[in-house]
């Protein structure tokens, strides 16, 4: 969902009962010819989500009606909802220019300025209005400003004046983005129970999976779209959930539930394509490719997709033909020449491409170019043949993958012919894609034993073919699919070779040591990491004299016990630092004094990883 | 670009040297490394703009004030060296910004090539590691409670034999440990054991470690 839209259904909250107001409005309007009737028909479908029909009734009120603020105001509102910012901002200067005293299109303006990122320029919009509406946006506002505690301690001073769920739930983003995880779940609940709207399910299932609750999550988004029957964006939430989750099979039905609701959605076809192709099948891929470049001929951005698709299916003339033909523009020309050549075993001839895409790149995918300019050089160069190659590579890669790999990882992967993932990354998969093996991605069945997956994988396995298990950071560091792997390699004589990776352990270490709090201590050469359960068992081993990382997987009891111990062997007003979040997010840590630690620790996720520094 | 970026190649040069480093490493305008293995060090060399060995980190200092500046070290810069330490400081103290890039360290390569595992109801629940100097150093600071970890990038063979000498005194007799080298890996009682340069030890604590259990 995008932030126009997450802010504007904010505003809207979509009222208990969700859509049937929408609906009842709309079945008002049927069958009448009127600008206002129009007008109302072209709110309610652009809030049930049928944003093109939604137009449709806006241009026809509007060549009825051109001097409506409404008429201009609420087809800017559709224009946000559905991400189109230059033209909402259009219609809604219009509004305003009609009636400079009706707050609503003023309110809008002042969301799609803050969508657009223009902060100073929402705050004036916001200065006179007086509606109650406008706290959510201002505190939404201090939350893009990086000031999250202090729109949250303003909408705090008007939940307490007015309650509602919409300010419920905007509190929650801003305590989310404080990394208050637990006091994000809390509004939500507060923010479903008063208005148990679509949008506020939906927030309340994204801030559950992030806690790991991953079948409540899909509780919320299955309510959702019972509420928004005809929106697919409670089922594509779902079907990412379940992605995350790596249920590919039920990922997949999600979005085929997305899709049939917009079948002719280029978008939609380009988002289901993308699920195909990190399941590896290739033919729906393309099937759905096709389809999304008939329906939007114009955009470079599917030709670009669908060209891809079709390099990774082995097609290399077929790419290379149409990219002379001058089919994607620079920089994805050159970006997927060089793609097409690393794939075929050309190497060097594939930096050249890779770094000239580079040059006409900016931001992520310069970076991504570059990088895969860096792996083709790498793997060009001669490597000392080994004697014989294991059956099976078990690989991490690191916490910013896939950059974090290592050279014996990309060499490993250079030489299988299956690669196994439980990424669910489309950025790990692309890369994999560099190689010339078939990437697979490891499903999880539900209610199967762990070991399940690692028996699917292994009976794939083909004597005389070298496959590789490609996971994320360590793999021997809380991997239990990893050990279970190698279980059943030493269980059926199937040769192996681990590789290792970057860990929690050295990034918690080396972002908190340069934090200011941290000081100039570093303690002697050496380290102890820990699981937290076993070290409120055996305190004695704490040493504080040394640099110490600690796995936070535990209940909020053993936390609890865990920060008495801390704060019974360090001084209460030492720093200590959290890693939250092992996922793949961007890495930072986050400081607590040592007297403070039990409350931080309890708001972190299961994930936490926490460093201490040594003992003055 | 920043002014100075610390990086660790890993324990094993190059095989553990992580994509992201040698990125950071090849767009800094100098880089200066103390690596003292040949190979490795030719290695980076071909990705570096200018490669130099440095005389002191105050000498790597006075080059960041100009920016583009890396230090690339063994294993991870916190575990073991000296001078990504005192340059981190000097750093600090200067007011020079810098970043630290996370590396392999000896913890996470010895993990991968013992196949040992942290966490979970299937591995260590705890582990320690050590610079061999600072066993020698203080010979208390390591518990055989914990599996130990010891590590050096250059430790001539006479430091290892004292700080093993010193180490199996503490642990039951004939406790064995595995050695990961250069050259390969052996398993034999601690005493025993022949590391030298870039040799990581991984030492099984004297009794099981008991396994996790909690509730959820």
């Amino acid at each position: 969902m995008n932030e126009g839209r997450g802010y504007l259904i904010c505003l809207i909250g979509l009222p208990p009962g969700g859509s049937a107001e929408w609906t009842a409005s709309l079945a008002a309007a049927k069958g009448k010819k009127d600008a206002a009737a129009l007008r109302a028909a072209g709110r309610a479908l652009s809030l049930l989500g049928r944003g093109d029909e939604a137009l449709a009734a806006f241009e026809k009120s509007l060549a009825l009606d051109a001097v409506s603020h409404e008429g201009w105001a609420w087809r800017g509102e559709a224009h946000l909802l559905a991400g189109r910012g230059e033209e909402a901002r259009r219609d809604l200067d219009k509004a305003v220019s009609l009636s400079k005293d009706w707050p609503w299109a003023r309110l809008l303006r002042a969301v799609c300025l803050l969508t657009g990122g223009d902060t100073d320029a929402a705050q004036q919009e916001l200065a006179s209005l007086k509606v109650p509406e406008a706290v959510i946006v201002a505190a939404l506002l201090e939350g893009q400003r990086g000031e999250a505690a202090k729109g949250a301690d303003a909408a705090t001073v008007e939940l307490a004046k007015r309650p509602s769920g919409p300010l419920f739930a905007v509190r929650a983003l801003l305590r989310l983005g404080l990394g208050d995880l637990p006091g994000c779940l809390a509004d939500l609940n507060e923010a479903a129970a008063l208005e148990p709207s679509a949008w506020i399910l939906m927030q309340r299932a994204d801030a559950l999976n992030r806690s790991g609750f991953y079948r409540e999550a899909l509780k919320d988004s299955d309510a959702a779209a019972k509420i928004l029957p005809e929106s697919p964006e409670p089922h594509l939430q779902a079907a990412n959930i379940y992605f995350d989750q790596a249920f590919y099979p039920e990922a997949l039905e999600a979005m085929e539930q997305a899709h049939a609701r917009r079948p002719d959605d280029a978008s939609m076809l380009s988002r289901r394509a993308r699920f195909h192709l990190l399941l590896g099948r290739f033919e729906e891929s393309e099937a759905g490719l096709d389809r999304a470049c008939a329906l939007a001929p114009d955009s470079a951005q599917l030709r670009f997709e669908r060209l891809n698709v079709i390099a990774l299916r082995g097609r290399y003339a077929e790419v290379l033909k149409e990219l002379k033909k001058g089919a994607l523009q620079p920089p994805f020309d050159s970006y997927l020449t060089g793609y097409v050549l690393c794939r075929k075993g050309d190497r060097a001839g594939a930096v050249k491409h890779f770094l000239l895409a580079a040059e006409r790149a900016d931001g992520g995918f310069a970076e991504r170019c570059r990088f895969y300019a860096l792996v083709c050089r790498v793997l060009s160069k001669p490597e000392k043949k080994p004697a014989s190659r294991p059956q099976f590579y078990l690989c991490g890669v690191g916490i910013h993958h896939p950059y974090q790999i290592t050279v014996e990882i990309l060499r490993a992967l250079d030489a299988c012919e299956v690669l196994y993932n439980n990424l669910g990354d489309p950025q790990v998969s692309e890369f994999l894609g560099l190689f010339r093996a078939e990437v697979r991605a490891v499903t999880r069945v539900d209610n199967e034993p762990a070991m399940g997956r690692v028996k699917r994988i292994l009976a794939g396995l083909q004597r005389g073919k070298t496959s590789g298990f490609v996971t994320r950071i360590h793999p021997f560091i809380y991997r239990r699919i990893a050990n279970d792997l190698v279980t059943q390699c030493d269980a059926k004589k199937i040769s192996y070779q681990a590789f290792g990776a970057v860990s929690l352990t050295e990034v918690a270490w080396s972002l908190a040591a340069i934090e200011p709090e941290h000081g100039t201590e570093r303690g002697p050469f050496a380290s102890r990491v820990f699981d937290l359960v076993h070290l409120i068992k055996n305190p004695g081993q704490l040493e504080a004299s040394q640099p110490t990382i600690v796995y936070a997987i535990a209940n909020d009891e053993d936390r609890r016990t865990f920060s008495a111990l801390v704060k019974s062997s360090y001084a209460p007003d030492r720093s200590v630092f959290f890693l939250a979040g092992s996922g793949d997010r961007e890495q930072q840590v986050v400081s607590a004094k040592v007297k403070d630690i039990e409350e931080k620790l309890l708001s972190l996720d299961l994930g936490t990883v926490m460093y201490l520094p040594p003992r003055q | 670009m920043d002014k100075l970026l610390i990086c660790g190649l890993g324990v094993r040069v190059p095989e553990e040297t992580t994509l992201e480093t040698l990125q950071a490493l090849a767009d800094c305008r100098v880089v200066y490394s103390d690596l003292d293995d040949k190979k490795g060090r030719a290695w980076l060399a071909g990705y570096c703009k200018d490669l130099k060995m440095p005389a002191s980190a105050g000498m790597i200092l006075k080059d960041a004030a100009k920016g583009g500046v890396g230090l690339a070290v063994w294993g991870n810069p916190q575990s073991s060296s000296r001078l990504a330490r005192d340059v981190e400081l000097g750093a600090q103290k200067a007011g020079v910004a810098y970043r630290v890039l996370g590396a392999i360290s000896p913890i996470g390569s010895v993990f991968a090539r013992s196949v040992s595992f942290l966490g979970g109801d299937y591995g260590y629940q705890g582990i320690q590691s050590f610079d061999v100097q600072t066993v020698l150093d203080d010979a208390k600071a390591a518990t055989v409670d914990l599996p130990l970890v010891l590590y050096a990038e250059r430790a001539k063979p006479a430091l290892w034999k004292k700080a093993l000498e010193a180490l199996a005194k503490t642990y039951p007799a004939g406790h064995t440990a595995r050695l990961y080298a250069p050259e390969g890996e052996t398993e034999a009682a601690l005493a025993s054991l022949k590391p030298g340069d870039r040799c990581v030890l991984l030492i099984p604590p004297a009794k099981p470690l008991t396994p996790r259990r909690t509730k959820w």
